[in-house]
């Protein structure tokens, strides 16, 4: 595995698997519900990682873009909508999905090797750029809501507590 | 039929968070959150969230599985966009300006104890000029004038009567620093304010200069000591003093074999910051008021015109009765050890009121050595106290009006005048509303992006201390003790130096008009107005939860109408174990293999074998302190409704037996479990990719512990999982029940 740091403080892990044929790109932040501040924050982390791939800022619409190289080219000012995210997505065969526990919040896609650059201009763009729109907010609490409603089942507390030793090994 | 909100488990877990933790805790709600929270959540709420937490260096960027070799050179075209610094405080430079002459007449606060008086007038000494100097100046003018039974303050008040005792304290930091005179006057009328300034000013004017020292010298030989520059001898006295060394132990001139102070040393290197903020968590529970002094803090009161009263607050009050529960409760005593004697820490509030301000400080002596070490978390709290001492934000106090920090096991919560009588109104809120959740989170956050590396400094800090105090190095000893924060060789140095003209400078500087000085006077009120504390608003504070004795259960009934042919028992109690301890990962799941995996479990053996239809037995150990919150373990039951209450009685009983040493089955069957658990996670690409976000060391550490698996025996897991893990470290004290 090589594991370098960025000069921005992003750590990368980069572990190569021989026999795989596809590649996961994960994302995982070292704060989850822990960062809410007070009661009335309670579930903001959730909502927060609900709304990360629902479109994100950017000067360049890559809606008319065909090409890995110009979008490489664009990539700082790439801008994406929700459609753009699931119809990538779909197109690649990509699963992705994202996950909020007390103390971490992780995002990740995993499809074929060949597809992953859009996934990654994806992950970037949404980790500096999202958007967070009203109005997509308003439909996501929906769904949001629908969660806080039926809760956990009682075998993602027994996972939580399992997982919860790993996340504190950092260095 | 059991999903949702009808669920027991859920509801059982939900209960069981609500007692282990408190609102604040990321912890007491689920992770997802509220109804309530979720429908009142705004869009600006939520950038808000997202540009303070999600930054680069928040982050780790996993890529695994098929990968060529551009993969890095692309992620660092993608990636490398800079993030936004982080904020870093800078403490604002210390004032310089002149100690400013009083204009304010003097103010007068009732106490609420009801207890004797006490008059304090108090000199802010300003900023230091030449820190070693001044420093030493205001040490030494304490000696001279108000330490023990021949110093003028005692012979002037005490020996012509007019007050019970008079003393001088010091209180000085790195830049500046307080001189305060007591005067307790027991219930005598206090003196006039004009008489009182009168007879302070006599006293530190009639008493300085050569004739001045030499008389002090004739008083006061430990001051003496330092005088004549016998650094050996005073740092002796010292020692024997305040830390009661040498004298009860078989070498008179060390505290400590050097084997024990080895063994000290190591104790306080392998504090960390979590074992702080563990006892932080637990500190908070019962909401001490917990804080001191800011450089920043300090230097306003400079400028400001004040007043305040100190009052000594005797044994049995309830006043000192509260904050003797919170202390004892952070060092994890329940009753006070016979020995070490911490019923000698003594205390003494102080309440100051300024122009847009307030102070309220309980001071306690500090805690001896040896204390520290006997007690549950005594380096830890040590260090969190120094730890925390670096949390106050001045904008945090300009914005809310309060800042809560502490030094060492002094607690001041400062507060606005305006919420000065609230505060000191109700006992509860006197120790709980100044330290509250806004404070907690504030605390927090900055423990988050400065806690380790303060801990370290600190950590530094008392292993110097521990090498120092018990040691006996000679001239390289530190005083290091509140009131001068000089090496005694730095104070010799400092002594020697002196010659007239720098005294009387220093002594016009500090002392020259005492009609300049600002004095801060008080006395008791209940002669002159009615009290604003009525009696019964003193009455004891319920304990708090988390501070109340292991044998407080508490059940929760649980009845919504739908037939359940289940019920739900659960145990839990904080967390013993910290990340720090490397154990996390083998031996922990080799015990909870033992104790709770599947159908052999000691668990579910157990409480079969007991009898009545057990459904399901699980548990765990959460590996205890996050950078922010506490985890706790927990062990649960699902039972059939009519055997609740037995197994109860069962469940508690399990856990101060469970850890009984482990056989040869056992073992091996654990090894079987937790070695291809490891393997097995190393070997997903999923698993590996969530570990591995959080834990850069994850594949290495997996080859490690599976390694280490072979070498543990019955006989190392037996003893690592009774020192570490065992009821009487920390009880398991809650009980709820989802009936």
């Amino acid at each position: 595995m090589r594991a370098f740091t960025l000069p921005n403080g992003l750590d990368v892990c980069i572990q190569p698997l021989p026999a795989a044929t596809e590649t996961r790109v994960q994302i995982c932040y070292g704060f989850g519900s822990n960062a809410e501040i007070g009661p009335k924050e309670a579930g903001l982390a959730h909502v927060v990682e609900h709304m990360i791939f629902k479109g994100t800022h950017g000067d360049y619409d890559a809606s008319g873009t065909d090409t890995v190289p110009e979008l490489m080219a664009n990539a700082a000012s790439l801008g994406f909508s929700e459609t753009d995210i699931v119809r990538c997505a779909r197109l690649m065969g990509a699963s992705f999905n994202a996950f909020t526990s007390v103390n971490k919040t992780s995002y990740y896609f995993q499809t074929e090797k060949d597809f992953t650059v859009p996934f990654f201009l994806i992950l970037s763009s949404s980790m500096k750029r999202s958007a967070m729109n009203e109005q997509m907010l308003f439909s996501e609490k929906k769904a949001v809501l629908e969660e806080v409603s039926t809760d956990f089942p009682p075998w993602k507390h027994t996972t939580l507590s399992v997982c919860a030793p790993y996340s504190d090994v950092r260095r | 039929m059991y999903a949702g909100k009808d669920s027991p488990i859920r509801f059982a877990l939900k209960q069981l968070r609500r007692k282990m933790y408190m609102k604040m805790d990321a912890q007491y709600h689920p992770t997802i959150g509220t109804e309530k929270a979720v429908v009142d959540l705004k869009g600006g709420g939520l950038r808000t969230f997202y540009e303070r937490n999600y930054t680069p260096a928040n982050a780790t960027l996993y890529v695994s599985g098929a990968i060529d070799g551009g993969t890095e050179s692309v992620i660092r075209h993608l990636f490398s966009t800079k993030g936004p610094a982080a904020t870093v405080y800078n403490p604002p430079p210390p004032s310089t300006a002149p100690p400013s002459p009083t204009t304010q007449n003097s103010e007068f606060h009732s106490l609420p104890t009801g207890h004797s008086i006490t008059v304090v007038a108090a000199r802010v000494a300003g900023a230091f000029r030449s820190p070693l100097r001044d420093k030493a100046y205001a040490f030494l003018s304490k000696q001279w004038s108000g330490i023990g039974t021949r110093s003028s303050m005692w012979v002037a008040f005490v020996g012509s009567g007019i007050a019970d005792s008079a003393s001088v304290f010091t209180d000085i930091d790195r830049h500046t620093g307080e001189v305060y005179f007591v005067v307790d006057y027991g219930d005598r009328p206090p003196l006039p304010d004009a008489k009182l300034r009168a007879q302070i000013s006599l006293i530190i004017n009639e008493h300085h200069g050569d004739e001045a020292m030499a008389d002090f010298v004739g008083r006061d030989s430990l001051g003496a000591a330092l005088l004549l520059g016998d650094v050996e001898a005073y740092t002796n006295e010292w020692v024997d003093q305040h830390y009661k060394v040498g004298t009860a132990q078989a070498q008179p001139d060390l505290a400590y074999t050097a084997e024990e102070l080895t063994a000290e040393v190591s104790k306080v290197q392998s504090q960390t910051s979590l074992d702080m903020l563990h006892v932080l968590n637990i500190a908070s529970g019962d909401k001490p008021v917990t804080t001191a002094r800011h450089e920043e803090l300090v230097a306003r009161l400079d400028t400001r015109a004040a007043s305040s009263v100190d009052a000594s607050v005797k044994r049995g009050s309830p006043m000192r009765d509260a904050f003797s529960r919170s202390w004892r409760h952070l060092l994890g005593l329940t009753t006070p050890p016979t020995k070490p004697n911490v019923e000698s820490i003594g205390g003494q509030w102080r309440f100051a009121v300024g122009g847009d301000y307030a102070l309220i400080q309980m001071a306690i002596r500090p805690t001896a050595l040896d204390s520290m070490r006997a007690t549950k978390n005594g380096y830890a709290l040590s260090l969190l106290g120094q730890v925390l001492t670096l949390a106050l934000d001045p904008s945090y106090y300009d914005k809310h009006g309060l800042a809560v920090i502490t030094s060492g096991l002094t607690t001041t919560a400062v507060t606005t005048r305006e919420q000065t009588p609230k505060n000191l109104d109700e006992p509860t809120t006197r120790y709980g509303a100044p330290y509250n959740d806004d404070t907690k989170e504030f605390i927090r956050h900055w423990w988050a992006e400065h806690g380790e590396k303060t801990a370290a400094k600190w950590r530094n800090s008392l292993v110097a201390l521990t090498h120092d105090c018990v040691a006996l190095v000679g001239e390289a000893q530190a005083v290091a003790n509140s009131d001068a924060v000089l090496t005694a060789a730095e104070m010799k140095a400092v002594v020697d130096a002196f010659d007239p003209g720098d005294w009387f400078a220093l002594h016009d500087q500090y002392w020259g008009s005492v009609q300049s000085a600002l004095f801060f006077e008080g006395v008791n009120m209940r002669q002159q107005q009615q009290p604003l504390h009525p009696p019964q608003q003193l009455a004891r504070r319920p304990p708090s939860p988390i501070a109340a004795a292991p044998e407080a259960d508490r059940t929760v009934e649980f009845k919504r109408g739908v037939r359940l042919n289940q019920a739900v028992v659960t145990i839990g109690r904080p967390a013993v174990l910290t990340a720090a301890q490397t154990e996390w990962a083998v031996e922990r799941k080799l015990v909870e293999a033992v104790l709770f995996h599947s159908l052999g479990s000691r668990l579910l053996t157990t409480m079969r074998e007991f009898g009545g239809d057990v459904y399901t037995a699980s548990g765990g150990f959460s590996i205890g302190a996050t950078l922010d919150c506490c985890g706790h373990d927990q062990i649960t039951l699902k039972v059939s409704p009519g055997m609740v209450e037995k197994m109860k009685t069962k469940l508690r009983l399990f856990t101060s037996e469970m850890l009984q040493p482990f056989s040869e089955d056992e073992l091996t069957a654990a090894k079987q479990i937790v070695g291809a658990g490891i393997r097995r996670g190393f070997k997903e690409n999923n698993m590996a990719a969530m570990w591995t976000s959080h834990g850069d060391d994850f594949f290495e550490s997996v080859d490690t512990h599976v390694g280490r698996l072979d070498a543990i025996t019955t006989r190392s897991l037996s003893e690592w999982a009774a020192q570490e893990l065992s009821d009487i470290k920390t009880p398991w004290r809650t009980i709820v029940c989802c009936v």
